[in-house]
């Protein structure tokens, strides 16, 4: 009896033990992989904006599979959820709208273009969804907004390009802007207008077309009757169209410089210009095509090419957003995006990608007293025989110096 | 203004104007023998451009031949739309139906036709524009004016193809019989003339026109697969500034057209378009029909 007893005792005791073991184990495996949706609207109608999502299709499952978020323990997944914006202010907030309400995203990242974007800002900026975008217009991070960064260097790294430009064309006294005809163009020719004339240079005029022109014979007609010593191409797309124009001013025997701060799509523009149309031109180079690439870079370019079969770098100007909300959120240590706008509104964020590195600054001259908007240490080349050529890369705070003084403010 | 802007600005008009006149050249031969209004005449230009893309950069054809074939493939294309969208709508029509109807059921097949045709080709070449090397890229300068040998030779090409239209409209039996069915279709039946393989003929015609000219630009400029829906609504302008229903009121026309946006850009910037509206507005005004057009009953 005795014995039974002490063998009820063994057998409960060993049970009870095995089950307390058996709970942490449940706790374990109940820890699991959340998802966090994350949105994204693009142009998909236009090259840019489907190769920036070719690159986030390669960029957020390798994030994903390193492991993704772990934050205080709990382990998230990326979803990113991406709609087709076509470039439009009202196909933009409709898509974001969709995002925020029926997706339910917390997180908005690489939108292109002021049209769509600040159409979208309407939805996302009341709804409290952090967005890292790529608009040109200062609208996007003025005192208005809280919960949106600019990620697109347009606004403050135009800085580096023309400091680049200064010694690359020292005798340069006059430039034209060839500009499309809406918010981005509109946007982005004030900005490069202001830093052009701030170097020395005076800008003659900015013409104006609308973005799906083709023939640009009027518009280079017009551009040798104001004889520039530069022309510069503010929110021009960089593929075909812009090889276009070139063609067009070397017919009307243009034999000034040419500016540009998107990274030209070598393959369409060279399929549309003559080598003598590109010699001299001073573009934007990304970190992936410069001589002894950083890492990242050098992987991304990799990944991309094993996955497509060819290369571009047409994405690269609007996926540092990605990277942007991935140091966001690491360095808040939250998926809540109040916590995350808080954090690096009052702090700041650095962050690397394959285009760049690059520092959120402050705008007190746009009367945002928050980090809002972006500084990038973008490389330069020239073209010279067809192929772009590493010319000099501005140094971060020589960015951030130039700019203070052009804009005024303490933007560090 | 100097005398060497004054001619290039004539020129840089007179090539955007050349492509206008063989577009809508193939519009009026289409609205004059079958009086079918095509909304979808621009995606023909548009599968010209993408044909004759696709023949020479891609498989490596002489130009010429690629120009041949691009015609040739929108007379095909111009053929089945006829025969499987327009013709269909035709046969329900009665002596009895109204002008007014008949082109309103034809304009608005179009314009399905011309959404088909560019979704169409969106989903099969995607929406990144296409360039190709010039051809022609040799530069001809005439003291300060200069210009491109391919823009050159769009203008002889253009005048090219309206003397050979005249020819064909107006010294072959080929012509008799294309004019006659436009006059009436009835009467034209009684001559013995097919009336309905009369209404194909002016289709495939017409479309070949566009694909022409969209051949000739592909190697200018890009392709996009929006680039019909950007060209139609001017090609429109056109029809209605030189006249409807007249081959010289088309080449007028284009002329008129093409120089005031090349002037009317220089000048007014961003609304030269407005200007071109304008224009259209002023001649109606006083010739409803178009310069050297007449009203359509």
């Amino acid at each position: 009896m005795e014995r039974k007893g002490l063998t009820v005792v063994l057998l409960s005791t060993i049970l009870i033990a095995a089950f307390m073991m058996f709970i942490p184990l449940s706790n374990a495996s109940a820890a699991e992989v959340k998802t966090l949706k994350v949105g994204c609207t693009l142009p998909l109608n236009v090259g840019f904006g489907v190769e920036t999502k070719k690159a986030l299709e390669i960029i957020v499952p390798a994030f994903n599979k390193a492991g993704g978020f772990d934050i205080n323990g709990q382990k998230y997944k990326v979803d990113l959820i991406i709609y087709d914006d076509k470039y439009r202010p009202n196909i933009g907030r409709a898509a974001v709208e969709r995002l925020v309400n029926k997706d339910g995203v917390k997180f908005n990242v690489c939108q292109i273009g002021s049209g769509p974007t600040l159409a979208g800002l309407t939805v996302t900026e009341p709804a409290k969804v952090v967005t890292f975008c790529g608009g040109a217009s200062s609208k996007l991070i003025g005192p208005k907004t809280q919960y949106t960064f600019g990620t697109s260097t347009t606004r403050t790294s135009i800085m580096a390009l023309w400091l680049t430009a200064k010694k690359v064309f020292p005798n340069a006294k006059t430039v034209v802007n060839l500009s499309p005809d809406d918010k981005t163009g509109h946007a982005r020719a004030k900005t490069e207008t202001k830093i052009a004339e701030s170097m020395g240079l005076k800008v003659l005029d900015t013409i104006y077309y609308p973005r799906k022109t083709t023939d640009f014979a009027p518009f280079a007609t017009k551009v040798m009757t104001l004889k520039p010593d530069l022309v510069d191409y503010p929110g021009a797309v960089a593929g075909t169209q812009l090889g276009l124009q070139f063609k067009a001013l070397y017919e009307a025997g243009f034999k000034g410089g040419h500016i540009s701060a998107m990274t030209p799509k070598m393959d369409e523009v060279t399929a549309v210009a003559p080598k003598e149309a590109l010699e001299g031109v001073l573009a934007t180079m990304t970190a992936t095509e410069i001589p002894n690439p950083p890492p990242m870079a050098k992987e991304f370019k990799e990944a991309y090419i094993k996955k497509y079969g060819n290369w571009s770098t047409a994405s690269l100007t609007w996926i540092p957003a990605w990277y942007a909300f991935v140091e966001a959120v690491k360095k808040a240590n939250s998926v809540d995006p109040q916590v995350v706008a808080e954090v690096i509104s009052k702090e700041g964020l650095e962050w690397d990608s394959p285009t760049y590195k690059a520092r959120l600054v402050k705008r007190p001259d746009l009367g945002s007293n928050r980090y809002c908007d972006v500084v990038g240490a973008s490389s330069y080349g020239q073209i010279k025989d067809g192929k772009m050529r590493f010319v000099g890369k501005p140094d971060l705070n020589e960015i951030i110096v130039a700019s203070e003084k052009l804009y005024g403010g303490n933007w560090r | 203004m100097t005398t060497a802007l004054f001619i290039q600005l004539v020129v840089n008009g007179l090539v955007k104007g050349s492509t206008f006149i063989l577009i809508v050249l193939g519009m009026d031969i289409i609205l004059r023998g079958t009086k079918i209004l095509n909304f979808a005449h621009g995606q023909f230009y548009m599968l010209g451009a993408y044909t004759l893309f696709m023949l020479c950069r891609l498989w490596h054809v002489n130009f010429l031949l690629s120009l041949i074939l691009s015609g040739l493939a929108l007379v095909l294309v111009g053929a089945l739309s006829y025969l499987s969208v327009f013709g269909v709508i035709q046969r329900r029509f009665t002596p009895t139906t109204p002008f007014t109807y008949r082109l309103l059921m034809s304009a608005m097949a179009s314009v399905g036709l011309m959404l088909i045709l560019q979704q169409g080709t969106l989903i099969a070449f995607g929406t990144t524009e296409r360039g190709m090397p010039s051809i022609f890229p040799q530069i001809i300068t005439f003291g300060d004016v200069r210009l491109s040998l391919e823009k050159l030779l769009i203008i002889l090409f253009s005048m090219f193809i309206c003397f050979a239209l005249y020819l064909l409209m107006y010294k072959t039996k080929l012509g008799l019989a294309m004019r006659t069915v436009s006059f009436d279709p009835e009467i034209a039946s009684l001559q013995g003339v097919n009336s309905f393989w009369m209404f194909m003929i002016c289709f495939a015609l017409g479309s070949a026109l566009a694909g022409i000219a969209g051949g000739i630009i592909a190697p200018v400029f890009a392709v996009t697969p929006t680039m019909g829906t950007h060209i139609i609504f001017t090609a429109f302008l056109v029809l209605l500034v030189g006249g409807i229903g007249s081959y010289k009121g088309a080449i007028l026309g284009g002329v008129l057209v093409g120089l005031a946006l090349s002037f009317g850009f220089h000048f007014f910037g961003g609304i030269s378009e407005l200007f071109v509206f304008v224009l259209v507005i002023v001649i109606l005004i006083f010739k409803p029909g178009g310069i050297l057009g007449e009203v359509l009953d």
